[in-house]
């Protein structure tokens, strides 16, 4: 049996997958890749092999993720002379689930362990990891948010877990005709050639299977907050980076990567304009939050 | 004392904040606004052992204030670094 490679493309950034074609995890990477696969691999940002085991010598440990979210893996990231080499541990328990090698060209190496699930789920979290290291000196930031579509517009809801991001999402669906769901996760935000932030659909979004090609300039960005009523307001320039900021992934081990990430948000917070809304989970706040958002 | 590591000043749309961005702090999850003041003195002690006499310096060395005002500006200057965690 042949090794297999599929290449995909989210917001203009191109990666390849290459495993045994029949590699159980390729029928999970078709759902949520498939929208976006592209035929020719030219101009890829990195490729991601899979191997019986990866190793690195000469390591040093630079970061380990203390606080990783209930389902997300834990990561310990380590420099060696030619790139990083990276664990992924499963956040309430010791087992390494994968192992990863990140070439300073974009060659990434990856050993996975434990059943198809979880294999599956720490290969996801491998793609966004290397994902989001690769593009953040590309005017790119992956935000851990909701996004919907509607009217020609993106809207951005950010929020730690559990503060109801999808579900406003979702209050935007049953509410107000002509909105669809983008994204559920972590849609990517791309700087445009003309410095307009452009929301794009990405194969990540969390529990929610919708995997949308899609594009749109961001037409606002709000911060979800839990109130007793719904209320909301325009955030300042350097409340509005702070918000924006603390939901887009960052790599902060090297500077190029911290003031890749910093130009990409100046650029946002100027092109899209950043809101806080405290909000009850009904229909009256996707309402109020049109009312203000919309132009 | 002096700034601790992963502190970054930053000017966002005009105005200046101090953002713990290095991977020392990346569990710094606030962002301190600064006046154009208090910019000024970061970018002369960031890197640099300091204290409130230095500053008090700083401020006559670029304000036209009087000596008093200058050490009462920079030791309320100082205290608000200390206060939020932003001094070792």
């Amino acid at each position: 049996m042949g090794s297999l490679r599929k290449t995909y493309r989210v917001a203009g950034h191109q990666f390849s997958f290459v495993m045994e074609e029949s590699s159980p995890l390729w029928r999970y990477i078709f759902r949520a890749y498939g929208p976006f696969e592209e035929e020719n691999p030219a101009d890829n940002l990195f490729t991601i092999s899979l191997e019986e085991s990866v190793s690195a010598e000469d390591v040093r440990q630079v970061y380990v993720d203390e606080n990783p979210e209930p389902g997300f893996v834990k990561i310990a990231v380590y420099r060696y002379p030619k790139g990083y080499y990276m664990e992924f541990t499963q956040y309430d328990s010791d087992a390494i689930n994968g192992k990863m090698t990140l070439g300073e060209g974009g060659d990434v190496r990856v050993t996975l362990y434990g059943d198809e699930m979880h294999q599956w789920m720490t290969f996801t979290n491998v793609t966004q990891v290397v994902y989001f290291i690769r593009t953040s000196t590309l005017d790119t930031v992956m935000a851990h948010s909701s996004a919907i579509h509607y009217g020609g517009k993106a809207y951005l809801f950010l929020g730690k877990s559990g503060t109801g991001k999808s579900t406003h999402s979702r209050m935007w669906l049953e509410g107000i005709e002509g909105a669809e769901l983008m994204n559920d996760d972590h849609p990517i935000i791309r700087i445009g050639e003309d410095g307009i932030p452009i929301a794009y659909g990405s194969p990540w979004s969390g529990k929610t299977h919708c995997y949308r090609n899609i594009a749109a300039p961001v037409g606002a960005i709000v911060r979800i907050r839990q109130e007793k009523e719904n209320v909301i307001r325009r955030l300042r320039p350097v409340e509005a980076y702070g918000s924006v900021m603390a939901s887009c992934s960052g790599f902060p081990i090297e500077e190029r990567f911290t003031e890749g990430k910093s130009n990409t948000l100046q650029k946002i917070i100027k092109g899209a304009p950043c809101w806080e809304l405290g909000c009850l989970p009904n229909v009256d706040a996707a309402v109020v939050c049109r009312g203000a958002v919309c132009e | 004392m002096r700034i601790k590591k992963g502190f970054k000043l930053r000017e966002i749309m005009g105005e200046f904040a101090v953002i713990g961005e290095g991977l020392e702090q990346v569990n710094f999850n606030k962002i301190i606004s600064l006046n154009s003041t208090a910019a000024y003195i970061w970018k002369e002690i960031e890197g640099r052992d300091f204290d409130a006499d230095m500053v008090a310096d700083l401020l006559l060395a670029k304000y036209d204030v009087e000596n008093e005002r200058a050490i009462s500006d920079a030791t309320a200057l100082v205290q608000k670094l200390v206060e939020n965690g932003l001094t070792e």
